[in-house]
């Protein structure tokens, strides 16, 4: 029974990525065929054209953008995030339960609902069409998604091991670094995940601010689609292959922090 | 030996409990009569938790049986076997009141209790354990020593066939402990139910027990009263446990 | 010579609560002092404001004639133990020992050197590259008692390092932590909750209660000339027993007309009520009926401890301990006599509680 349910589920989730792989083998005349056509050598001869095409063009450009703007940006949410939590997990700040309110507030509207104001503002700080315009934006976005997160992981490592570091000779910030950063690893895994999948195919803000320069991978699939050569589906589907592996490798990567779980075995539990 | 036990409540017979390769209980033989109160001293590691999650039903052996009252409860789940389990850190809802932690049990939907049923049982055993002016305190507010009161009181009010004991007091101060130490002997001789209490304490295991096993090795290594335990430990590592050296 | 003092050091926290009030204590060079008291009574508290890992609110602190007052924990030169160790989970045995010194830029090849030193005099050599984790719960604290040894600092200081282990590693560690602060004559203060550990371990016991010292001695002067109700229940194994009575010319009389005591051997000669203060190994159990004296008491509870007993009776309400030898056994509601020795008897203010 289980067994049935997890498969169904896992064709569920295959299927597109299944047909994906198919198309982007396929001639380009093969993909507006109105029959459905299965068996690669028997249906369609495949091809590698598509992914020719692919590299050859642009694509490379944008992918460069998108991995530029997506691992700094998540870079950057992850450090200022843990910053910030181990602040409000350790000191006792004044109206701390309130900053952590506002933090969080950010997310209530709609990101589309700011795309006006940041736009204009932007233009008054030179910032569309440069990479560092979309670094601050999503750095900015997820910082509350971080901040929340990270705070429960940091909570969670008792304070004797960075009271025992600052006894031993260390300084606050050392402390921090050596003994506190090593053990939220699992907990910033997390983090990066959720930032670099949420960086990495934010489309709304992208779209608006960076249509010259700097364009990111999903900007580009928009723009293919009202080509006037018709739609090349091959490419499209090769093109995002191509883009959703970067983030299916990072997962398996960290899975082991993730699928970890925090566990402070070291003091006594 | 006087060690035939009249009208058992638990007996255990060739328990064994493995975690990966790692034997944990070897085998393991028991036998706890009505009424009796059973020290099960052993070293850290020695299995004296997973014995009670065993008799409790936390923890299902690979080979062995555990009837309580006779009958075969081996592969009953913990619901069934009407036992209680205190722990040494006190698992009290935070935010309820101490009379709404004690009630918690009663109010399982298997009960069907009326209130004024459960009322008196709260009253009953907050009595017992002198924690009449707490019950309605914020659980969160009351001291370890209160909290470990209400946490007994939880196991109590159930009126359980057997209470199983992991060492409740060691997270307590020196003092409270053996001011507990103390309620709970007097405490038992008012209950009549049969108690199984984990300790590494030799203080608490002496002046409470009936009798003393000792667990070492997967198996119990040693039984018999307090003084026998005392007297003539069987091995040097008995005696280590006792403070005897 | 006093290498540590507290001058009216105080903590109150943010919220108003109060958790030391204005403490006065010098500890002299290789002195080893344990702050003993219930949970709350602000014995780490104040451990905590000598390391620097809380800030006094009130009063200065001195240390090696500076005073560090408002210096960082880590300008403190002190070696701390947690009660739960503490040991950086991701280092091994090896590299927790060698943070210290890694804080203080002593050079790699030194580093070794010290580490294998510490780790041998603390009987922790095989277990150098094992993780924290891999250990028990006493070679976890020996590890953090060899980090804390090994900057060679000239204060340790010990939050319940004992607090969390099996009661045979208890003993074994605490007259392990006993012989290494003699060998290397570090001062020290150790905070327990435990009054048998205090008693074993301490040059000096300073007992505390709601923020305030209560007392400070030698543990022979805190157990047999307590100054107040309070310590004299909180220290020994039970506390002592306190008996309301009557100080006349003839003796200390009782309620019921009986005589606790004929002659008066205590040191005051203040008549009228009094707390008659009685330690359990004080009280003798007789079943003699004819006895002149004592509380006569139903014996409710009979503890056995290997090599004596504890009798507890009830005397109409009084609850009382008396330590007997293990072979004397009295039935359960048994009638008998306790009669306190004379040599044990203190007296205390019924009102304050101060002994007289």
């Amino acid at each position: 029974m289980r067994f049935l349910i997890i498969f169904g589920y896992a064709l569920l989730a295959g299927l597109p990525l299944g047909w994906l792989v198919l198309t982007s083998l396929k001639p380009v005349a093969a993909t507006t065929s109105t029959s459905l056509l299965m068996w690669p050598g028997i249906d369609f001869i495949p091809t590698l054209a598509a992914y020719g095409d692919l590299f050859t063009g642009d694509f490379p450009r944008y992918l460069g953008s998108s991995v530029v703007i997506a691992v700094t940006s998540t870079i950057a949410t992850v450090l200022l995030g843990t910053a910030c939590a181990y602040g409000f997990s350790r000191f006792p700040l004044a109206g701390s339960k309130d900053w952590l309110f506002f933090i969080l507030s950010t997310r209530f509207m709609p990101p589309l609902a700011v795309v006006a104001p940041v736009l204009v503002m932007y233009r008054m700080l030179d910032l569309p069409n440069t990479h560092l315009g979309l670094i601050i934006l999503y750095t900015a976005f997820n910082l509350s998604l971080a901040v929340w997160l990270m705070k429960g992981f940091i909570d969670d490592i008792p304070r004797a091991f960075e009271e025992a570091a600052l006894v031993d000779g260390y300084t606050r910030w050392q402390a921090f670094w050596r003994v506190i950063v090593p053990q939220a690893r699992t907990g910033m895994a997390v983090t990066a995940v959720f930032c670099l999948i949420s960086a990495w195919n934010e489309y709304g803000f992208a779209m608006t601010l960076n249509h010259v320069h700097a364009v990111t991978v999903p900007v580009w699939f928009a723009g293919l689609q009202g080509n006037v050569q018709g739609v090349p589906w091959p490419t499209i589907a090769g093109g995002v292959l191509v883009f959703v592996s970067p983030i299916i490798v990072f997962t398996v990567l960290v899975r082991k922090h993730l699928l970890r779980g925090v566990t402070f075995g070291t003091v006594k539990g | 030996m006087s060690d035939a036990v009249q009208s058992p409540v638990l007996v255990l017979g060739g328990v064994r409990v493995e975690f990966g390769r790692k034997s944990v209980l070897a085998g393991l033989d028991l036998t706890v009569g009505a009424n009796e109160l059973l020290i099960v001293l052993g070293a850290t590691g020695a299995g004296k938790t997973t014995l009670l999650r065993t008799i409790a039903g936390l923890q299902t052996p690979i080979a062995g049986t555990v009837a309580i009252a006779g009958v075969d409860m081996t592969h009953a789940p913990p619901g069934l076997r009407d036992v209680a389990l205190v722990f040494q850190n006190f698992s009290l809802y935070p935010g309820w009141s101490v009379r709404r932690n004690l009630a918690f049990p009663l109010r399982a939907p298997g009960r069907q209790l009326s209130d004024d049923v459960i009322d008196e049982r709260v009253t009953w055993a907050a009595r017992l354990l002198h924690i009449e002016g707490l019950l309605d305190k914020p659980a969160e507010r009351l001291s370890g020593g209160q909290m470990q009161r209400v946490a007994i009181g939880r196991a109590l009010v159930r009126r359980p066939r057997i209470f199983l004991f992991d060492e409740p007091l060691t997270n307590l101060d020196a003092k409270l402990r053996e001011e507990l130490r103390v309620e709970l002997a007097l405490l038992r001789r008012q209950l009549g139910i049969p108690m199984i209490y984990v300790t590494h304490d030799r203080s608490e295991a002496l002046a409470l027990a009936d009798r003393i096993a000792v667990l070492a090795g997967g198996v119990i290594a040693q039984i018999g009263s307090s003084e026998s335990v005392w007297n003539t430990p069987v091995t040097a590592a008995v005696a280590a446990l006792l403070g005897r050296s | 010579m006093t290498f540590l003092a507290l001058n009216a050091v105080a903590k109150t926290y943010a919220d108003g609560t109060i958790a030391v009030h204005g403490v006065d204590l010098a500890v002299d060079e290789g002195e080893f002092v344990v702050l003993l008291g219930p949970s709350g009574c602000g014995k780490t508290t104040t451990l905590r404001m000598v390391a620097g890992l809380e800030r006094a609110t009130g009063g200065s602190i001195q240390l090696a004639g500076k005073i560090v007052t408002d210096l960082p924990p880590s300008q403190r030169d002190v070696g701390f133990v947690f009660q739960f160790y503490a040991l950086y989970p991701h280092l091994t045995v090896r590299d927790n020992l060698a943070f210290p010194l890694e804080a203080v830029g002593v050079p790699w090849r030194e580093r070794a050197v010290r580490v294998n030193e510490v780790a041998a005099a603390v009987g922790v050599t095989e277990l150098l590259s094992a993780l924290p984790r891999q250990l028990s719960g006493g070679d976890q604290q020996r590890v953090s008692l060899a980090r804390a040894l090994i900057r060679r600092p000239r204060l340790w200081l010990m939050d319940e390092p004992l607090g969390t282990l099996d009661a045979a590693v208890r003993a074994s560690l605490g007259a392990f932590i006993h012989e290494q602060q003699r060998r290397h004559r570090v001062t020290t203060l150790f905070v327990t909750h435990d009054q048998e550990e205090a008693m074993q371990l301490a040059d000096r016991v300073v007992v505390m209660e709601a923020g305030r010292i209560r007392q400070v001695g030698t543990p022979t002067a805190i157990h047999d000339a307590p100054r107040s109700r309070f310590v004299a229940h909180f220290v020994g194994s039970p506390g002592m027993n306190f008996i309301p009575a009557t100080r006349t010319a003839q003796g200390l009389c009782l309620a019921d007309g009986r005589h606790l005591m004929i002659h008066n051997a205590a040191s005051t000669d203040v008549l009228g009520p009094v707390i008659v203060g009685v330690r359990p190994q004080w009280l003798q159990v007789s079943t003699d009926e004819s006895e002149k004296v004592g509380l006569v008491a139903t014996v409710v509870l009979d503890e056995y401890q290997g090599d004596h007993r504890l009798l507890h009776a009830d005397a109409e309400g009084l609850r009382l301990v008396a330590r007997i030898p293990a072979t004397q056994r009295h039935a359960l509601g048994a009638r008998v006599i306790l009669v306190p020795h004379a040599e044990g008897i203190r007296l205390f203010d019924p009102h304050s509680g101060a002994a007289l």
